[in-house]
C-alpha cells in the first residue's frame, strides 16, 4: 500500500492505482480528456500532466502509477502553464463554432440555433422556453430589432439568411396567444428587494430576471404606463400597443410590483431607495441635463459611468444599464443589460464577489472556404427565404416550420459536454495563440445517427479503443503520420458499418463535439 | 601471409616444367632476369601504408575495431571464417564456463552502454529481465535505424550478422530467454538477406534452435521487417509492429524488462550494443573498460557525413575529440570553407559549435553542451550551411514522423516547424524566437515518448549556439546564403561577358548581352546556383 505526498498532503493507496486515482482520494481534481474509466488510458491528450520530484520530463497522472515515496505537485505555475499550453495547441487545430454566428451577434447571446430546431421540431413551448432563457421581451424584439443576428448568419452567404427575428416573433406571439402562456419557474423570496428606477425594456429585463432569482422588484416610472421608449417613442404601427401590453403583463405576472408616475430624483429620492432597497438598478432613458446628479451617480458625456462587466456604479448596490450607459443603442441591448445586471445584482444580493455573467468560451470557424457551405447545406432545406403572410405579418404555422428549416446547425451538437470547451473556460486559455491555416471542415454522415467532424477531434483515441473492446469487426483506427493523423473508420467503409454495435457508446465517450449524435443537440 | 615476393616460388612448386630441355631454359631464364632487372639490383623497397597512402593511414589508424572486429578481412556471411577468427567462443564461454550473474558482472565492470541512443548501462536490463521469475521472456534486436544518413548498424549487420547473433545469443542464455526477434527495417534488404542467411546456417549448424551445442539451451530467432516509419526505433513501438500493431509508443513504465512482448519481459538492445558483447565476454577483464572515458566506456560507431572531406563509418574510443574525428580522421571540411558546426545524433541531436570542437564524445558531456550522443549520425556543417534550415530540416522530418498520439508532439512540433517555416520564408516576427523555444522546452517536457521528447533538440542547441543566424533571418536575411527567400543573386563587376550564365539560366533570368557586364532579374530568379557553378570568373554574389 504505497504512501505518497500530493500537493503537500499525504495519501496511501492500493498498489497499482495510478497518481489520478490518488489525486481523486484526496479530492484533488486533475482535468482529463483522453481518459475514461473503465478503460486503458490512452496517454495522449496530455492535460493531466504532472510533475513527479525526481522525474525530468511531466507526466500524466491518468497512467503512471502511484509509487512510494513519491512527491507530486498538481497545481504549479508550471502545470498550469503546460495545461494551457496543450489546450492552446488543441485549439489551434480545431474546427468548428461552439455557437452559431447568430448566437455570438445577438447582443443577449440567445440560443438562437436550438430556438429554430425547436421551432421546426414543432416543440413551440421549448421555444419560447430556450428565448427567454435571454430575451425578455421577444414578442416586442420581433417587431423592431434590426436582428444583427440574421446579419451574421451563415446562410447569408449562400442564398438569404435565415428569418430569424420572425421566427422569434412566431415563437413569442404563439404563446402570447396561447391559453397558458409560458411563466418562467421562480426561485422562492428570499427576502431581498430590489428598486429598479425605469419601467422600459432594460428595467423590465432586469426585473424578469430578478424575480426568477427571487428577489422582490419594484419598478419606478414617471410615465402613467410601463414600457418607457417603446411606448412613448416607438410608432403604434410598428409595435401595437396590445403586443406590449401582453408581454409586459407577462413579466408582471411573475410578481413585479410597479410604482407608475413617481420619478426619482424628484418625488422619490435616491436615498430613500438606496435606505428602503438592498440594491438599486438604474435604468431611466437617455441622460438629459441634471438627470445624473438627481440620481446622486457620476455621468461622462451623458452616460452614467459603470463598470462594464458588472454595471456597478460608483454608489454600491446602485447599478445602472440601458441607453442611460451608452448612447441609444439597439433595445435588444437594452434588455441584455437587464438580464445581465440581473445575474451582477443577484451575485451582489447573495454575497459573492460581483464579476458579473461568465462569458462561455466559444470556438470560432471564421469564414468558410470554398466547399464547406455545401457541406451545411446538405442538412438543411434548399429553398429560398420565405416571405410572412401570417396574422399581421408574422409567420403562419407552416411557413415558420418550413422556414426553421432552412438553419444551417451552425452549433456543435456537444456545447455543453465538450471537454475542450470546458477547461479552456477554467483555464482562460487563448485559442488564437499559435495562428494556423484552419484545416478544411469535413462532416462524415454515413451513419444513420452518428455525425463525425474529423476538425473537432483531438485524438484521444477513446472511440478507437471502445470498438476494438467491443471486437467491431471493422471499427476505427488511426490513419496517416505526424500533424495529418486522424481517426477513421479503415478500408473506407462507412461509419455505420465501422460502428454497427457501439456507437452510442463512442459518443458518449468522445470528449469533444466530434462524434454527435444526429439527433436533438444538447439544450 | 602471402606476399607477392612469395609468387614465383608458389608457381614454380605447382608447374614444375618437365622434359630436361625445359629445366635448362627456366634455369637459364631465371639467371637472366636475376642479372637483367631491376628487381635484384634495386629491390622494390616497401613503404608502410602511412607513408604512401596517407589519407587511408590516417582514416583507418584511430580507430579500433571492437564491433567491426576484423574489418576488411572477413567474409560476412562464411560461417567458418568467423568460427576461425574467434567465432561463437563468447557464446561458448557463457554457456560453459560461466553464469548468468557471471556474464552480467562482466559486461557491468566493462560498462558496456546502450548504443541505440539513450547510453543505458545494458547490465541493468539483462539483470531486470534475469531475475523476472516469468517463465517466457523474449530478445529482440533493433535494426530500425531511422535517423536520415546514418548507416552505422546497417552495416553492421551486412558485414557482421554472426557477431549479432552471438551477442542475442549471449544475452538470451543470461536472461533466460528462449524466442527472439531482429526487427530490420524493410529499407535494408541486403541486411535482411544477410542475417536470415546466418541465421539459417547457424541453425543447420546447431548454434541457434532446440538445444545450442548440446548445452540444453534453445534459441529461435527470425527477422520482423519494419515498414518505413522512424517512430518504430521506439522501443514500445517497435514491439507493438512485432505485434501487428500499428507502431504507437506507449508510457514507460513499465519497460520492456517487465512487460514488453506480449507484455512478456524482454530484452531489447540495439545493433551495435550486440555486436560489442562477444568481444567483452572474449577479453575480459577490463579491457573494454580500459578503452573510452570514465562514464562512456569502449567505442562507438560513427557515421561521417555532411561537408567533411573523408566521410564513412568509423569505430573510435570513447573520449576521443570532435576535432580529431573531423580533422584527422576525415581530413576536414572539403571545399575550403571552416567547420561551422558538427550536428550529432541526428534528428534527436543537437549541434556543437566549432569553437567546442575539442569536446571529447561522452555521454554526460555531448548531453551537457545540449547535444547527444544518439545513435552515432555526424554531420560536419560549414559557413555555406544554415542553422536555421538545418533545425527546419529536422524538425520537418520528426514531425512527419510522429505517430501523432500525443498532443505536444502531434500539434507542437508542427507550430514549431511553422515557425521554422517562416523564418526561412523571411516571415519572422520578433516574437517569433521567444514563441519558438518556449514551445519547444514545453514539447520536451512533455511528449509521450523519445521522439518527442528529442525532437526539439536541434532546435534548442542552434538557438543556444547560433542565435544570431534567427535573428538574422528574421531582419530578413540568411548569413549563409542558403534561404532561397532571403538571398539574392548578383552579377559583379568581375564579368567578363562571356555570357555562359544567361545561356544556362534555366529561368531565363539573365538577358543574353555578350561583352557587357551581365544582370539577373531577381523577380526571376530561382536561386538555383546554376549560374554561380558555370561562371569561368566567379563573378556571381550570393548574399
Amino acid at each position: 500500500m504505497p504512501k505518497l505526498t500530493i500537493d503537500n498532503r499525504q495519501v496511501e493507496v492500493q498498489t497499482g492505482v495510478t497518481i489520478l486515482d490518488a489525486a481523486e482520494k484526496l479530492g484533488i481534481e486533475i482535468p482529463t480528456m483522453c481518459f475514461l474509466r473503465g478503460h486503458k488510458p490512452s496517454t495522449s491528450c496530455m492535460i493531466c500532466v504532472v510533475r513527479v520530484e525526481g522525474i525530468d520530463s511531466l507526466v500524466p497522472a491518468c497512467g503512471t502509477i502511484a509509487q512510494e515515496g513519491m512527491r507530486i505537485e498538481t497545481n504549479t505555475e508550471e502545470i498550469r502553464q503546460a495545461r494551457i499550453t496543450a489546450l492552446e495547441l488543441l485549439l489551434s487545430d480545431h474546427v468548428g463554432d461552439c455557437m452559431g454566428p447568430c448566437q455570438v451577434a445577438c447582443p443577449a447571446h440567445m440560443n438562437i440555433s436550438l430556438m429554430i430546431r425547436q421551432i421546426a421540431a414543432g416543440k413551440l413551448r421549448a421555444a419560447i422556453e430556450t428565448v427567454k432563457k435571454d430575451i425578455a421581451l421577444p414578442a416586442v424584439l420581433g417587431r423592431i430589432c434590426p436582428a444583427p443576428c440574421e446579419n451574421a448568419c451563415r446562410r447569408r452567404q449562400h442564398d438569404k439568411a435565415v428569418s430569424i427575428c420572425l421566427l422569434k416573433r412566431y415563437a413569442a406571439d404563439v404563446d402570447l396567444m396561447s391559453q397558458q402562456p409560458f411563466m418562467s419557474h421562480t426561485h422562492p423570496n428570499i427576502g431581498k428587494h430590489v428598486a429598479i428606477v425605469g419601467a422600459g425594456p432594460a428595467g423590465l429585463a432586469a426585473a424578469y430576471y430578478l424575480r426568477r432569482q427571487g428577489f422582490g422588484c419594484t419598478i419606478y416610472d414617471e410615465h402613467d404606463e410601463p414600457g418607457g421608449m417603446l411606448r412613448y417613442a416607438v410608432p403604434e404601427q410598428k409595435l401595437p400597443r396590445d403586443v406590449l401590453d401582453k408581454e409586459i403583463a407577462t413579466i408582471a405576472a411573475l410578481g413585479v410590483e410597479f410604482k407608475l408616475g413617481q420619478r426619482v430624483g424628484t418625488a422619490v429620492s435616491m436615498e430613500k431607495l438606496c435606505r428602503d432597497f438592498d440594491a438599486v438598478f438604474v435604468a431611466v432613458r437617455q441622460l438629459k441635463d441634471g438627470d445624473a446628479e438627481s440620481l446622486g451617480l457620476g455621468a461622462k458625456s451623458d452616460c452614467i459611468e459603470t463598470d462594464t462587466a458588472t454595471y456597478q456604479t460608483s454608489v454600491k448596490g446602485v447599478f445602472a444599464g440601458g441607453d442611460a450607459v451608452r448612447r441609444r443603442r439597439l433595445t435588444v441591448r437594452a434588455v441584455a443589460d437587464g438580464k445581465e445586471a440581473a445575474v451582477s445584482i443577484t451575485q451582489y444580493l447573495s454575497g459573492e464577489q460581483v464579476t458579473g455573467p461568465q462569458k462561455p468560451f466559444n470556438s470560432r470557424m471564421g469564414k468558410l472556404k470554398e466547399g464547406e457551405m455545401e457541406i451545411f447545406l446538405s442538412g438543411a432545406s434548399d429553398s429560398i427565404r420565405i416571405e410572412p403572410d401570417g396574422l399581421d405579418g408574422g409567420f403562419s404555422n407552416e411557413q415558420a416550420k418550413r422556414e426553421a428549416q432552412r438553419c444551417l446547425h451552425c452549433d456543435c451538437r456537444k456545447p455543453t459536454s465538450c471537454k475542450l470547451r470546458r477547461y479552456t473556460q477554467q483555464y482562460h486559455a487563448k485559442a488564437g495563440k499559435y495562428k494556423a491555416e484552419r484545416r478544411t471542415f469535413v462532416q462524415n454522415i454515413s451513419h444513420p445517427n452518428v455525425i463525425y467532424e474529423p476538425g473537432k477531434c483531438i485524438n484521444c483515441g477513446l472511440c478507437v479503443e471502445i470498438a476494438g473492446e467491443a471486437k467491431e469487426k471493422i471499427g476505427l483506427t488511426f490513419i496517416g503520420r505526424g500533424f495529418e493523423v486522424r481517426v477513421e473508420v479503415p478500408f473506407d467503409h462507412s461509419l455505420a458499418e465501422g460502428l454497427a454495435r457501439i456507437a452510442e457508446e463512442c459518443v458518449a465517450a468522445c470528449p469533444t463535439g466530434a462524434l454527435a449524435f444526429a439527433g436533438d443537440s444538447e439544450v | 601471409m602471402v606476399e607477392p615476393r612469395d609468387g614465383r616460388a608458389i608457381v614454380l612448386r605447382h608447374f614444375k616444367p618437365r622434359p630436361v630441355s625445359r629445366k635448362v631454359g627456366v634455369l637459364i631464364s631465371s639467371l637472366l632476369d636475376r642479372i637483367l632487372t631491376d628487381e635484384s639490383w634495386k629491390p622494390v623497397t616497401r613503404y608502410s601504408v602511412d607513408v604512401r597512402d596517407g589519407h587511408v593511414a590516417e582514416y583507418m589508424d584511430r580507430q579500433v575495431h571492437v564491433a567491426t572486429e576484423h574489418c576488411g578481412h572477413i567474409d560476412p556471411v562464411d560461417l567458418d571464417e568467423y568460427l576461425a577468427n574467434d567465432g561463437f567462443m563468447a557464446l561458448e564461454k557463457c554457456v560453459k564456463e560461466l553464469n548468468p550473474q557471471e556474464v552480467i558482472d562482466q559486461i557491468k565492470r566493462n560498462g558496456l552502454r546502450g548504443r541505440g541512443g539513450a547510453g543505458f548501462p545494458t547490465h541493468l536490463k539483462w539483470s531486470a529481465v534475469r531475475s523476472n521469475t516469468a517463465e517466457k521472456k523474449y530478445i529482440v534486436c533493433n535494426g530500425d535505424e531511422g535517423d536520415p544518413g546514418a548507416f552505422m548498424d546497417r552495416m553492421l549487420m551486412e558485414s557482421y550478422p554472426y557477431r549479432i547473433l552471438e551477442g542475442m545469443a549471449i544475452a538470451a542464455h543470461t536472461v533466460g530467454a528462449d524466442e527472439g526477434f531482429l526487427y530490420i527495417r524493410a529499407e535494408y534488404p541486403l541486411a535482411v538477406r544477410r542475417i536470415s542467411e546466418a541465421i539459417d546456417k547457424c541453425r543447420q549448424r546447431g548454434l541457434l534452435g532446440n538445444n545450442i551445442v548440446g548445452s540444453g539451451f534453445s534459441l529461435n530467432l527470425s527477422i520482423v521487417a519494419g515498414a518505413g516509419a522512424f517512430v518504430c526505433g521506439e522501443e514500445t513501438a517497435l514491439m507493438a509492429s512485432i505485434e501487428g500493431r500499428r507502431g504507437m509508443p506507449r508510457l514507460r513504465p513499465p519497460y520492456p524488462a517487465e512487460q514488453g512482448l506480449w507484455d512478456r519481459p524482454t530484452v531489447i538492445n540495439n545493433v551495435e550494443t550486440y555486436t560489442a558483447v562477444p568481444w567483452i565476454i572474449r577479453n575480459g577483464a577490463k579491457k573494454f573498460a580500459a578503452i573510452g572515458t570514465n562514464s562512456s566506456k569502449g567505442t562507438k560507431v560513427f557515421a561521417l557525413a555532411g561537408k567533411i572531406a573523408r566521410g564513412g563509418l568509423i569505430e573510435v574510443p570513447m573520449g576521443i575529440s570532435m576535432h580529431q574525428i573531423v580533422h584527422d580522421i576525415g581530413g576536414g571540411i572539403a571545399g575550403g570553407l571552416a567547420l561551422k558546426a558538427v550536428q550529432i545524433g541526428g534528428p534527436s541531436g543537437g549541434c556543437i559549435p566549432a569553437e567546442l570542437a575539442h569536446t571529447p564524445v561522452d555521454y554526460e558531456t555531448l548531453t551537457s553542451l545540449g547535444a547527444m550522443m544518439g545513435s552515432g549520425g555526424m554531420v560536419a556543417l560549414d559557413e555555406s550551411d544554415c542553422m536555421v534550415d538545418i533545425a527546419r530540416y529536422f524538425l520537418q522530418f520528426t514531425q512527419n514522423q510522429s505517430c501523432g498520439k500525443c498532443t505536444f508532439c502531434r500539434i507542437g512540433t508542427r507550430r514549431m516547424l511553422d515557425i521554422l517555416e517562416r523564418l526561412c520564408e523571411g516571415h519572422g516576427k520578433s516574437a517569433d524566437l521567444d514563441e519558438l523555444e518556449q514551445l519547444a522546452r514545453m514539447v520536451k517536457k512533455t511528449s509521450l515518448c523519445g521522439l518527442g521528447k528529442t525532437a526539439p533538440n536541434p532546435v534548442l542547441s542552434t538557438l543556444k549556439y547560433f542565435r544570431n543566424e534567427y535573428e538574422a533571418h528574421i531582419q530578413g536575411r540568411c548569413p549563409a546564403a542558403k534561404c532561397k527567400a532571403l538571398i539574392t543573386y548578383s552579377v559583379t563587376d568581375d564579368c567578363i561577358g562571356c555570357t555562359l550564365c544567361a545561356q544556362s539560366c534555366p529561368a531565363e533570368a539573365i538577358q543574353f548581352r555578350p561583352y557587357e557586364t551581365q544582370e539577373i532579374d531577381a523577380e526571376k530568379c530561382i536561386r538555383c546556383g546554376t549560374c554561380k557553378s558555370v561562371c569561368p570568373s566567379d563573378a556571381i554574389k550570393v548574399q
